[in-house]
């Protein structure tokens, strides 16, 4: 404590004057703490102050104190005491300036938006979680990929814009954030989007399989070959793939299941089984439509193979001859995860064949495609994701997750090896030898169909019109289609706006009138709909045709005092005789599985009824109804 | 004296203290004009980043059309990202980072400030900015490393919904409830399958429930004033356990807890709720207008705060670091946070308010009858562990709870090790 006896006496005018100027002092240091959000600047800063002081203050002192130093230090090492004084200095300033990071946490990864397929979603995730562990330094990772998944048949039309919205798509609401990287399953994804493109270009640009902007490059960075898996499939490695199928369609009472060569890559290729003949190519007209057939009999539900498979995963059973990736039948096997809608931790099937045989044919060999848009940053990330694919690093993890190495040959956008040769031709004669249908489109027009799909955008009623308009567009000659809407609407005492009949010009015309006068109101007499609905399909003539009832709902049944098990009994019993499928589209408050499994779900119908349940969000109903109907009319 | 050398030693120390300082407030602005581009654009459009609205009539959108005809000049315009949080994180993120952002506003998650204002994607708002009147919690998610880096758009904080046939003395005391209060439940309930219905399922809605549960026996995953993960912790551990136990059955009792409910999001958990198969539900106060509309509103049902503390939700306006015009963008933000439009959001909307006054107004409470009790909840409502890397962290402690629900409760060894990783951002 320094002795206040011997202070000497200020003048008043000096302690005035000192104080405010110790309030000045004050001021400029609150100034600088609030200014500098950290009081690390304000501390460097003081100390300085306080060091330089006595220095500059008495520099005749600091002279001598220098000159003492130089006895007893040499030049040399007084040069490298103030480099490194220097070097401490210039630090300092620059982490003051730039940026001042504290160790223990990581710096920001860069985003890394990665598109891909609905069936290799889960295994594009687990590859590129084990990319980002590669990436790592010191347990920082240096990109975070973000994995999500949207058909192709969805996407391709955003992709080609740019992913901008159109008048009917918003990319960003609908499918999620623009990618920086498109891993579908098959390069005939890819020729989907270059189509779209052909169509607005000059066909020189789009010539000879060539890219355009915003497609920068396609490269193969893994594959999966298409196998005929099950206990009826024969194990002969030295057969070719049609053979196999030929010796299990030989078979009586033969069953075979694969995914809809429509909505999926995967059951295109896979079509190649059983369309092409072992001899001769492409099978004939009558023989193809035996086949399409007895596919169509045999396959519970198939949008792509995911569903087709977890159908069976969901029942505890195995099919006896499925086409399908060997990608997607090893997870299966393996217990993994297939995707949205499957069980989380599947149990294997009891007596499923881990290896199936691989034969020469059809493959899918998952094109890495960059683009045009991504800035320098994700541009570089994406590199480095396909870099670190393409090396012997990224095998065990493809392998882990189900996948092959790329195969020589498989990454032209043309002539590509993985790929038939015929491949238009296949699916001419599949579009040929499909089943014709028997549909009824029962939509719900309740009062919450009214319900905007989100502000200034459509009603749910309206985007649900604007599906059935859509899906006129799949109608084959002789395909018949029938629209109810339930409630009925006012002034009528039955839930039908248009009966079932040959999709002629004259019934569409029909039926967008009938859309264009609805008006939505009213409760949800779902199960009396569904059950009138199912005893008018399974009327009609012609018992090779496919009888569907769909039926889009938002909401639960409000007019039935049926429970939901007692409708399961019922939709067997009508359905059992006729062969009659009902398919549910739920939006809205809408549920296919309620919660877990098919217990209280509109599943429970619909697995009943060997149909399918799809839940959609109410702005995206219209693109999964039309995707249905691409399924239905091919007799699925 | 002035010139007695102890004064003068004692000012010159002063003085050299104060050059010091104001040599580093210089190094700051220093620091500002390198990574700050300031240079405004007057006449250019504000585009905001957001989710989509889910606000009923689409208020959010009502509001940019009102400051868009009282701000002809510098019109603004949502651009709607998907509903799925992860969805939106990952492109606003992506743009954050891109050569050409081209975003003014971002309509940020509570949880993500401190990532987007350590990476630089944001710029802190000016001292003068007037935060009177804002609920304290929805403001403190806003405030970082001691600075104000946006402003609170919309709140939530978990409500207890119970169907009216349950007596008010039946109601849980703690959630996940006790056997007790299960006990209380089976006796206005016959044939109670499970007490409460609340989100389960991998996602944030796991986080928030195991949160809860933890806070609810007095536990904490995250000491932030230690920097401490403390998952291990006797109380932690217990409301982890209780969680896990609450989904069977025990004593010949139903479970606490709708064993379905670790598939429930929570659509779907409103939906079994409605159903009646359990007589209570944790859900955000969304759901109240959502049960009470439809073809089959349900009517027979109430609210009341969580027994415990709830997690805060919501989203809070930060201005991007790469905004043409800052001005006008703080100004966009400080209107859309106005009294006025948050009590727009609230009635018309159905968007938790942020400002406390909004719960005062008679015509909020009559259209938002459960105002009074959503603003208690929100009073006692908890942030959400404050981390730069809170999806990391969040995704790690969702499988850690997964873990602990399949082992009957039983915390894995190595959660705590796990946790802090993924609290500095390490892949563990």
């Amino acid at each position: 404590m320094p002795d206040e006896t011997d202070e000497p006496k200020g003048t008043l005018l000096f302690r005035v004057l000192f104080s405010t100027f110790l309030i000045v002092v004050a001021t400029i240091a609150a100034f600088a703490y609030q200014k500098s959000g950290n009081n690390v600047y304000v501390l460097i800063g003081a100390m300085a102050g306080v060091i330089l002081q006595p220095m500059v203050n008495n520099p005749e002192k600091t002279r001598k104190a220098l000159g003492r130093l130089r006895g007893i230090v040499s030049g040399r090492q007084r040069m490298i005491a103030f480099g490194a004084a220097g070097v401490l200095v210039l630090t300092v300033a620059v982490v003051s300036i730039i940026e001042i990071t504290p160790d223990e946490i990581c710096p920001h990864a860069t985003e890394l938006r990665v598109l891909t397929s609905p069936e290799g979603l889960q295994a594009i995730r687990e590859v590129t979680e084990a990319y980002a562990r590669a990436t790592a330094d010191d347990g920082c990772p240096t990109v975070f990929p973000y994995v999500y998944a949207a058909g192709a048949a969805s996407v391709g039309g955003a992709l080609a814009r740019g992913w901008v919205d159109s008048r009917t798509e918003h990319p960003l609401i609908d499918f999620g954030p623009r990618p920086d990287v498109w891993l579908p399953d098959s390069t005939v994804d890819v020729r989907k989007v270059r189509e779209i493109l052909a169509k607005t270009l000059p066909p020189e640009l789009t010539a000879n399989g060539r890219l355009v902007a915003p497609l920068r490059d396609v490269t193969s960075v893994a594959s999966s070959p298409i196998v005929l898996a099950g206990p009826a499939a024969a194990r002969d490695e030295t057969a070719t793939l049609p053979g196999l199928v030929e010796a299990v369609l030989a078979r009586p009472r033969p069953t075979l299941a694969a995914a809809d060569p429509e909505s999926s890559a995967a059951g295109l290729l896979a079509s190649a089984g059983y369309l092409q003949d072992e001899r001769t190519g492409l099978v004939g007209d009558t023989e193809a439509r035996r086949r399409e057939q007895i596919i169509a009999g045999s396959t519970p539900s198939s949008t792509d193979e995911v569903s087709l498979l977890c159908s069976y995963l969901r029942r505890g059973q195995t099919p006896a001859a499925v086409l399908t990736s060997l990608r997607t039948w090893r997870r299966m096997v393996a217990g993994k995860p297939l995707g949205p809608g499957c069980p989380d931790r599947p149990a294997s099937p009891p007596d499923a064949d881990a290896a199936p045989p691989v034969l020469e044919g059809p493959a899918l060999d998952l094109p890495f495609v960059r683009f045009t848009w991504s800035g320098t940053r994700h541009a570089e990330a994406a590199d480095g994701l396909l870099t670190w694919l393409l090396s012997d690093n990224a095998r065990p993890q493809l392998s882990q997750a189900g996948l092959d190495p790329p195969l020589p040959g498989c990454t032209p956008l043309e002539r590509n090896a993985c790929v038939p040769i015929a491949l238009n031709e296949m699916l001419r004669v599949h579009l040929q030898a499909k089943l014709s249908g028997r549909v009824l489109l029962a939509v719900d027009s309740s009062g919450s169909m009214a319900a905007r799909t989100g502000p200034g955008e459509a009603t749910r009623f309206s985007v649900a019109s604007q599906g059935v308009l859509e899906s006129l567009g799949h109608l084959g000659p002789n395909d018949e289609f029938g629209l109810w809407t339930f409630p009925a609407q006012r002034g009528r005492r039955s839930p039908e706006l248009v009966g079932l009949a040959p999709g002629t010009l004259p019934q569409r015309s029909a039926i967008a009138a009938g859309l264009r006068t609805a008006r939505p109101a009213g409760a949800t007499p779902l199960y009396a709909t569904i059950l009138g609905g199912l005893d008018e399909v399974a009327g009609g003539r012609d018992d090779k045709r496919i009888r569907a009832l769909v039926v889009l709902t938002d909401g639960e049944d409000t007019s039935s005092d049926r429970t939901l098990k007692q409708m399961e009994t019922e939709v067997r019993r009508r359905t059992g005789a006729s062969g009659t499928r009902l398919y549910v589209i739920a939006t809205g408050d809408a549920r296919c599985e309620g919660a877990g499994g098919t217990e209280n779900g509109l599943r429970l119908l619909t697995d009943a009824a060997r149909g399918e349940c799809l839940e959609t969000s109410p702005g995206k109903a219209d693109a999964t109804m039309a995707q249905l109907f691409a399924t239905l009319w091919g007799g699925r | 004296m002035i010139s007695t050398p102890r004064w003068r030693t004692l000012a010159h120390a002063l003085a050299w203290f104060a050059t010091g300082v104001l040599a580093m407030v210089f190094v700051v602005y220093a620091r500002g004009l390198v990574h700050d581009d300031p240079s405004p654009l007057t006449g250019a459009e504000m585009v905001i980043l957001t989710g989509a609205d889910e606000s009923i009539g689409g208020q959010r959108q009502a509001l940019v059309d009102q400051w868009n005809r009282a701000h002809p000049s510098t019109p603004a315009r949502l651009e709607n990202l998907s509903t799925s949080s992860d969805a939106q994180h990952s492109e606003m993120v992506s743009r954050a980072q891109s050569d050409n952002p081209g975003i003014d506003i971002y309509n940020l998650d509570v949880t993500w400030t401190a990532e987007f204002a350590t990476a630089g994607y944001i710029r802190a708002l000016d001292e003068t900015t007037d935060i009177a009147g804002f609920l304290g919690a929805p403001l403190h998610t806003c405030q970082f490393d001691s600075r104000l880096w946006a402003l609170p758009f919309n709140t939530d904080a978990g409500l207890l919904y119970f169907r009216t046939s349950v007596p008010t003395n039946a109601l849980p005391k703690t959630l996940p409830p006790q056997p007790n209060d299960v006990r209380a439940l089976r006796t206005s309930q016959p044939g109670l399958q499970g007490g409460l219905v609340t989100p389960l399922a991998q996602y944030e809605g796991l986080t928030v429930s195991a949160l809860e549960a933890i806070w609810s026996a007095g536990g904490e995953v995250y000491d932030a004033e230690n920097n401490l993960v403390v998952i291990d912790s006797t109380k932690a551990r217990a409301g982890l356990r209780q969680l896990a136990q609450g989904l069977r059955g025990t004593d010949g009792l139903p479970p606490a807890i709708a064993p379905r409910s670790r598939e429930f999001r929570e659509d779907t958990g409103r939906t079994a709720f409605r159903r009646g198969e359990a007589p209570l539900m944790r859900d955000w106060p969304v759901a109240y207008g959502q049960l009470r509309s439809g073809d089959k509103p349900l009517k027979d049902f109430d609210v009341r705060p969580l027994p415990g503390r709830s997690v805060l939700g919501g989203q809070n306006l930060a201005v991007a670091a790469g905004t043409r015009d800052p001005q006008v963008a703080q100004e966009l933000v400080r209107y859309l946070t106005s009294e006025d439009s948050e009590r727009q959001l609230f009635a018309q909307g159905g968007l938790a308010a942020t400002r406390s006054a909004v719960y005062d107004d008679p015509e909020v409470r009559r259209k938002r009858p459960y105002a009074p009790v959503l603003l208690q909840a929100l009073n006692e409502a908890k942030s959400r562990p404050d981390t730069p890397h809170y999806a990391l962290f969040s995704s790690v402690f969702q499988e850690i709870v997964v873990e602990t629900l399949n082992s009957g409760g039983e915390l894995p060894d190595d959660a705590v090790t796990r946790l802090t990783d993924a609290l500095h951002g390490r892949l563990g």
